[in-house]
């Protein structure tokens, strides 16, 4: 026998959901930009294709990323996505070896259970396959209990918050949740009758009385096993589980160099689709953690996207300091989508009129741009000016007195056009300063120059060209006796990449204490001019745990080299808070 | 006759035609808005205001008064730079509140 109408709905469910990711992923190619088209043409038969099977089989079966931030999480993820994956492939793999010449229908391995009934008794392998199947089944089924225990205790998992969740998901989630016990109640009765069991079906089979263990039973159980898969296909476009075929398409263009820029609207979307909202952005974000504020978290934010649903506030009430993105399992570009989404609601016409008419007659080799959060920390200007002056170089301030804004901040309100417009202005005045080094204090300018200003000169942050100038002896320091930790900005660090600088010319100037929070992992100041919705009081709840976090009491100076991180700290702390360039004058020898 | 000067003209506030609406709706969205105590700390620290004049202050007191129509354009200004959030010693978001503002220009509410 190699039929019966049970396996309708799981051959409805499984042609739909193939012929539908089929469709899909042409329609995400074909609708590629010529370049990235052509991207995928170079790399398909490269070895980019192998890197990208690799990191499929890593992330999206094994989870590693998961397990590495939340072991018990990956474990969850992983046994049912491994679990899963395996059940499957060996299922195969048993039913080929039993029936090698006949024609083998999908559901068949599925569905083993029912229609092999006699094979097991002729072939010698096929106790360790039922060992193995039963063992899989096992771990399959923890996976279940634990995303059931997750739901109800999140603090089972050290989560703080798990995803909330609507109907749409709820029904594949359930389904999915009711496919392993069917299954096992299916083939437990299966193997009472037929006497084709594992360890564990035998046994739950022999616990069913004789009463129980009979056709109709099975049958009832097969058709819950099928109809819970049928559903769960059918379901999964229009739920987060989309993340299961979409996270591999999006691994592939990754791999292949396709990545989500400002108008690519079809990798905007492969990324929408695999989130897997697995949560983990939750509680790294300190919008949750310290202000409490749980709505529009990462999570969140792309759930309503992908729903089309421009909410403002989740739009705008994000400090986009990146921890969320570096965390992410899945690596979508998350503040990618917040600009994107920025620039879709913002109404941008430009500047009405531009008042602002900016000259630069003097030249010189070097131009500093303190840029308009270092001129509310005017120590900075001041140690840099020092600074210049014992290195004797030939420099000029290009917006000490009638400077304008960089336009990041007009860019992250989504106002592009500003934000151009102020670039423009800017760019102008720098090419007219001659100068073949662009130095500034503040890393909201220094990134904006790197990325968006596309100059004919190099940028560097202040602590890149502090530490040069030390390698390159042209300045001499002596180390002072103190103890300091240091504290990455997020624009410098996360967006910059810039980590290794700030450190050297550190551990040269003072004794460096490393600290938990660093790097990556650093914490935001609470500041950020990402940041238009949040109220004061929330800002400070921000400020006040970042600097607990960082533990500040055994250090002597709390370094950074933002001046919008030190103006935040200052407000709360008791320790000294420096900018680079103040402990650089500090050491200074004549 | 002349006298070489003028009396000035009446600056009385007439809450009958003045137009409160933009005051209310900003205390209820942004509620920091309350807050201002209007000391002029925003337009001090201002690179706007260095070029184009622009005058958070100015701008506020005329919210409160229900004075409102050139709002919209002197607003235009600001570069959202956010200096003076961080100078505004009552906690004031005003960079929200020019997005609010801007927000409702866009639905022509204003």
């Amino acid at each position: 026998m190699t039929f019966h109408p049970f396996v309708l709905p799981f051959i409805a469910g499984l042609s739909f959901i193939i012929i539908y990711f089929f469709y899909k992923t042409y329609h995400w190619i074909s609708g590629l930009s010529d370049s990235d088209k052509k991207k995928l043409r170079n790399s398909i038969f490269t070895q980019k294709t192998y890197y990208a099977a690799k990191e499929v089989f890593l992330e999206s079966l094994l989870h590693r990323k998961i397990f590495r931030i939340n072991p018990l999480l990956g474990y969850m993820h992983a046994s049912l996505a491994f679990g899963w994956f395996l059940l499957i492939v060996i299922g195969n793999l048993e039913s080929r070896l039993y029936h090698p010449s006949d024609f083998n229908p999908p559901y068949y391995p599925i569905f083993l259970g029912f229609f092999d009934t006699d094979s097991h008794h002729t072939y010698w392998y096929a106790p360790i396959f039922k060992f193995i199947m039963n063992l899989l089944l096992i771990i399959v089924l923890s996976g279940v209990l634990l995303a059931l225990l997750k739901r109800l205790y999140a603090g089972l998992f050290k989560m703080k918050k798990t995803t909330h969740l609507k109907m749409a998901d709820k029904i594949p989630l359930y389904s999915l949740w009711l496919i392993f016990p069917a299954r096992l109640m299916a083939e437990s009765v299966a193997a009472a009758i037929y006497q084709n069991g594992g360890f564990l079906t035998t046994s739950i089979g022999k616990l069913l009385s004789t009463s129980l263990a009979t056709e109709s039973f099975m049958l009832t159980f097969y058709w819950l096993y099928s109809i819970a898969l049928g559903i769960f296909f059918c379901s999964l476009p229009w739920s987060r589980y989309m993340h299961i075929p979409s996270e591999v398409v999006l691994i592939f263009f990754r791999n292949y160099g396709i990545h989500n820029t400002e108008n690519n609207k079809e990798l905007q979307e492969v990324e929408l689709l695999s989130c897997s909202r697995c949560g983990i952005c939750i509680d790294t974000c300190q919008i949750m953690t310290s202000a409490k504020v749980n709505s529009i978290q990462a999570v969140y934010f792309l759930k309503s996207l992908r729903e089309k649903d421009y909410d403002r506030n989740k739009a705008f009430n994000c400090l986009m300091c990146g921890r969320c993105e570096k965390i992410c399992p899945v690596g979508i570009s998350i503040n990618m989508h917040r600009q994107q989404s920025r620039n879709h609601i913002s109404n941008d016409k430009g500047f009405l009129e531009t008042a602002w008419h900016l000259t630069q007659k003097k030249k010189a080799k070097i131009a500093y741009f303190s840029g308009c959060m270092t001129r509310l920390t005017p120590s900075v200007i001041v140690a840099m000016k020092k600074i210049f002056s014992a290195a004797n170089e030939n420099w000029i301030f290009l917006d000490e007195n009638n400077g304008i804004c960089c336009g990041r901040p007009t860019k992250l309100a989504g106002l592009t056009k500003k934000a151009s417009e102020l670039a423009e202005a800017n760019k102008s005045m720098i090419h007219e300063s001659g100068a073949d080094l662009l130095i500034s204090s503040c890393p909201i300018c220094v990134k904006t120059f790197t990325e968006d200003y596309h100059l004919n000169l190099p940028v560097f942050h202040h602590s890149v060209y502090l530490n040069n100038l030390i390698k390159a002896k042209k300045i001499n320091v002596q180390k002072i006796p103190i103890q300091a930790i240091y504290h990455d900005p997020c624009e410098l660090g996360r967006g910059l990449h810039i980590y290794d600088e700030p450190r050297q010319l550190l551990s040269s100037l003072l004794n460096l204490k490393t600290i938990h929070y660093s790097a990556e992992n650093a914490l935001c100041c609470g500041n950020s001019v990402a940041g238009f919705h949040l109220s004061s009081q929330e800002k400070d709840m921000i400020t006040k745990d970042a600097l607990i976090k960082m533990n500040t009491k055994d250090c002597d100076i709390i370094a950074t080299a933002c001046p919008m991180c030190k103006k935040s700290f200052v407000k709360f702390e008791q320790t000294k808070v420096k900018d680079l360039a103040e402990i650089l004058e500090m050491a200074i020898t004549k | 006759m002349s006298f070489g000067f003028n009396i000035l003209k009446d600056r009385q506030i007439d809450f009958d035609t003045n137009d409160l609406s933009l005051a209310r709706f900003l205390s209820l969205y942004e509620p920091s808005f309350r807050l201002c105590i209007s000391c002029g700390g925003c337009t001090a620290t201002c690179i706007a205001n260095h070029h184009s004049g622009l005058s958070l202050r100015k701008i506020f007191i005329l919210i409160n008064r229900g004075i409102t129509a050139d709002i919209k354009h002197e607003l235009d200004n600001c570069m959202l730079c956010g200096k003076c959030v961080i100078a505004c010693p009552r906690g004031v978001n005003t960079r929200g509140l020019i997005l609010k503002i801007s927000e409702l220009t866009k639905n022509s509410e204003i």
